[in-house]
This record gives structure tokens, C-alpha cells and sequence, in this order.
């Protein structure tokens, strides 16, 4: 290919980068904490053809020593910004990608939609150096004991998920004649499982949510589309690996 | 254009736009109301067609208030901004199927993106070369129900497009009633409604409930695989359709 005169001026071919996380949103975010290690958990390369698309693979894993931060979306950084309308929501898909924990039980993986960033106030007008992913449910699970028929689980989804997304198992038998179990008092937090003649019986539960309403509601974030801090829990990686091509601000 | 030579701020970038339309398409080639889309605003596209004859890039549709949805089509086409000469049903990339921030839910749906089968479009022949066409996962409806007062069964009005299966249905008791239950179950399933029966009824608090349809794409009922008009729900103002694409030039 030629290059010009002066081919250490032109970006094409294969190059490789460091993608950086960021938590954003209308303000008071707290950013994520990510454990380099040894430099190969959190790794990109991008391509750029003729001058005029960027083909870019990106990694980020939660790993190590960690936080997850807080804010309403998850973004990472491009390795060049991208051509767009200035400060305008553009939420048509770029790419594709997984967020998904590797080597745990379970080995949770969602597909994901990768757009460009929205103009969050936090994002002060760099928006198009940004992506953000777009998640098709958020997903939550775990296991509790009925004590005098009922109780209360943390169900860690971010948000009050509607109930006919949650599901309910019991795993033992009932004493006695049972009526069906009823979920109740759905907030952000928990939900409350009711029933009877089942004191000391434990139940499985899992909430495969659709996102909420809002701007944010279907976007990836330390909470959607789970909780990423359980991956210190069940897994030694928490992973978002994307793939995205875009036109590229050169 | 790989040479951008020595002022490239000079050569235009070669990306485009196109206002991408949609489309119904079906078997029968006739009986078709055809989606109208009224604001162009909300109709974007854009792409690029490289040196090698690959046609890159994305675009949305999102419905406007006064747009038409149309019926009796088997196949909604998304308009491509070239021809292709792929094979039909060969990935070409990846749709977003969303209901959009201000949805309740903000449900979205991913999809595969093929060229389109070569089906009759209800006026001229070999359109299908310029359109693509969405395969999806599932189909999907949720809602409430509520038992009348000494009533043993409820009929629920399902919307999903076509007749679910009992394993696609999901029921969550959302409260205690007066009376227990005894025992409940599905059946008289139809395209549009199934009842759930409870063997007790209740007098003073009847039961209530949450339900959701997860079903797989009905293989008897043609080309159920497919989003069209009714698929993977009903569509309306505020919904998106998102693609991002990579095929090769016709």
C-alpha cells in the first residue's frame, strides 16, 4: 500500500492499543479500579483500511484486585475518535461483543450491542471517543431458605425487575400442603418469596430481567448485565470482549 | 483510496449516507399493507464500499408517531444501500430490535442479519438483492392477570404473533390469595389467548399473576423465524430497528 511520502503519518494497518474503562452519567460517578497484572487482560488492536474504517477488537477483564465503580453505564475508550453529529444520542449498532465470567459456575455470557457513546454531562463533550454496549436482559440468580414461609432475597439487578422475569424453584419438599409460591415486594434491592408449610425448605431463584426503561436502562454498567462485582465470587475473570468497526476521526 | 496523499484534509472522506426504508415481503405476493415511515429524521444510514467490493456499515429506523406498521406480510425487508449477492440466510451482521428508552420495559432483542429470501414482494421481482432481512432467537410477550372473584380460570390475551407452547410460558404469583389454590395449570392455547386454570378458587382475594412468553420461533407457521410486522412483537411508535453490516458488493 502506499503510504505517501511520509508513510509514519498514515494510521492504516494493524496497530495494537490499551483500552481503558470509565464509568459515565450525569455526574458523581465512581470510576472502576482494574488490575493490570501483567498488561494482557485489558488489550486492543485496531485496523484502519484505506484511510477511512477503523476495525477495532477490544478486551477488558476484571481481574485480580478490583472495584467495579458506580455510575449509570459502563464506557471504553476508542483508539480514535469516531465521525458523528455533534452531541447527538447514536445508538446504531457498531459491533458486537460478550460479557461473560470464564472459568465459574455458572459461566454466565450475554451477547451485547456495541454503539457509540451517548453525550453524558460526565463525558464533558468527548463522547465520540467513547462506546457503550446495549444489553438484551440482566441476569441475576442465587438460592435461599424459607423461614416460616417466607423470605427475602438481595437479588443484586440494579433496578426492580418486573416480576414475571423472576423465577422461582423450590428444591425440597413442603410439610404439608402447599400453596403456589408468590413473589411480592419487588424493590432495587430485593424481593420477597411467600409461601407456607415450607419452614427450613430452600428454593433457587433467578432473574432474567428485561432492562428497565430510561436512557440508561439497557446499557452495560457495574449492574447490567449483571452484577460484575460477583465475579470476585465465582470467577477469576470478568469479561467484556468486543469487536466494532466505525468511521474513524483521523 | 489508500494514497490520501500529501494533503489528505483535501480528499473527501468516502463514507455515505442512505435513508433506509423497510419493507413487507410475502410468499403469497399479494394481500400486503406495506409499512410508511413518515419522518426522515428518524431514519439513518451509513456506509462504505471499499476498494475490494466490501459494502460496510450501519443504520436505524426508528418509528414515528404517524408512521404506518402495516400487515400481511410474512418478511419485513431493512433496506441495504447496495446490492448484495450474498447467499440468502448467510450472516451479514448483527440487528438490534429495541422498544426504546422511553419503553416500558426498554426491551431489546438481538438478531442476525442475512440476505433477503427470494420471496415475492408484492410488486416487482428481485428486490430482495437490496434488502435484508432479521432471523430471530425468539419471540416474546409479558403481562398481568387476575382471577374474578370465584373464578377457576383466567384467559390471557398473549399478543406474541403466534400459538406459544406450555414450556414457553412462565407464571409468577404475585400474591397470597384467600383461599390456596390447590394446584394451577396451562392450557387452551391458541395465537392469541391461553387460560390458566387453579383448581380452588378464591372468593375474597382471588389470585394473582405475572406472566412472560419466551417460545421459540413456531417452525409450522412458515416463516416464523423472522421479524415482520408482528414479529418479535408488535411494533410501534418509539420501537428501533439497528444493523450494522458487512456483505459483498452486487
Amino acid at each position: 500500500m502506499n503510504k505517501g511520502i511520509l508513510p509514519g503519518l498514515n494510521p492504516d494497518g494493524w496497530r495494537t492499543f490499551r483500552p481503558t474503562l470509565a464509568t459515565a452519567g450525569a455526574g458523581g460517578e465512581v470510576q472502576p479500579v482494574l488490575d493490570i497484572i501483567d498488561g494482557s487482560y485489558q488489550i486492543g488492536r485496531v485496523n484502519i483500511v484505506d484511510h477511512a474504517l477503523a476495525l477495532v477488537q477490544m478486551q477488558m477483564a476484571f481481574v485480580g484486585t478490583f472495584s467495579v465503580g458506580s455510575g449509570a453505564a459502563y464506557v471504553l475508550r476508542l483508539p480514535f475518535p469516531a465521525q458523528r453529529a455533534l452531541g447527538a444520542i447514536d445508538r446504531r449498532p457498531i459491533g458486537v461483543g460478550m460479557c461473560y465470567f470464564s472459568f465459574a459456575n455458572p459461566a454466565v455470557n450475554l451477547p451485547v450491542i456495541v454503539t457509540l457513546a451517548d453525550p453524558f454531562a460526565s463525558l464533558n463533550g468527548t463522547e465520540d471517543s467513547y462506546i457503550q454496549c446495549m444489553v438484551p436482559y440482566i441476569i441475576s440468580w442465587g438460592t435461599g431458605t424459607f423461614v416460616s414461609g417466607s423470605a427475602t432475597v438481595t437479588h443484586r439487578c440494579g433496578y426492580a425487575p418486573a416480576a414475571e422475569d423472576i423465577r422461582v424453584v423450590q428444591q425440597q419438599a413442603p410439610s404439608g400442603g402447599q400453596k403456589p409460591i408468590v413473589v411480592t415486594n419487588i424493590t432495587a434491592t430485593t424481593f420477597d418469596v411467600v409461601t407456607n408449610n415450607a419452614n427450613g425448605v430452600s428454593f433457587a431463584w433467578k432473574v432474567r430481567g428485561k432492562p428497565p426503561t430510561g436512557q440508561t436502562g439497557g446499557l452495560m454498567s457495574p449492574t447490567a448485565p449483571f452484577d460484575w462485582s460477583r465475579s470476585t465470587i465465582i470467577s477469576p475473570f470478568g469479561n467484556m470482549f468486543l469487536q466494532m468497526k466505525y468511521e474513524p476521526r483521523l | 483510496m489508500a494514497n490520501v496523499g500529501l494533503f489528505s484534509g483535501l480528499t473527501a472522506s468516502p463514507w455515505r449516507t442512505y435513508d433506509p426504508i423497510l419493507r413487507g415481503f410475502s410468499s403469497a405476493g399479494s394481500g400486503i399493507t406495506q409499512p410508511i415511515l413518515t419522518d426522515p429524521t428518524l431514519r439513518k444510514g451509513k456506509y462504505l464500499i471499499t476498494n475490494q467490493g466490501l459494502v460496510v456499515g450501519n443504520a436505524q429506523i426508528t418509528l414515528a408517531a404517524g408512521d404506518t406498521i402495516g400487515s400481511g406480510d410474512s418478511v419485513w425487508g431493512f433496506s441495504l444501500p447496495a446490492r448484495t449477492i450474498g447467499q440468502v440466510d448467510h450472516p451479514i451482521g448483527t440487528a438490534m430490535l429495541w422498544q426504546g428508552a422511553a419503553a416500558n420495559p426498554s426491551a431489546m432483542l438481538i438478531g442476525q442479519l442475512t440476505p433477503m429470501d427470494p420471496l415475492l414482494p408484492g410488486g416487482s421481482q428481485g428486490a430482495q438483492q437490496r434488502y435484508g432481512q432479521v432471523f430471530l432467537s425468539k419471540l416474546m410477550s409479558w403481562g398481568t392477570g387476575a382471577f374474578a372473584s370465584g373464578a377457576t380460570v383466567v384467559t390471557v390475551t398473549h399478543n406474541l404473533g403466534e400459538t406459544p407452547v406450555e414450556s414457553d410460558i412462565g407464571i409468577t404469583w404475585t400474591n397470597t390469595p384467600s383461599t390456596s389454590p390447590a394446584a394451577w395449570w396451562i392450557d387452551t392455547i391458541t395465537a392469541t389467548t391461553f387460560n390458566v386454570n387453579i383448581r380452588t378458587s378464591s372468593t375474597t382475594t382471588p389470585a394473582t399473576l405475572s406472566w412472560k412468553i419466551d417460545a421459540e420461533p413456531n417452525p409450522s407457521a412458515g416463516f416464523t423465524l423472522l421479524m415482520s410486522s408482528g414479529k418479535p412483537w408488535p411494533w410501534q411508535a418509539g420501537y428501533s430497528i439497528g444493523i450494522t453490516f458487512e456483505y459483498q458488493l452486487g
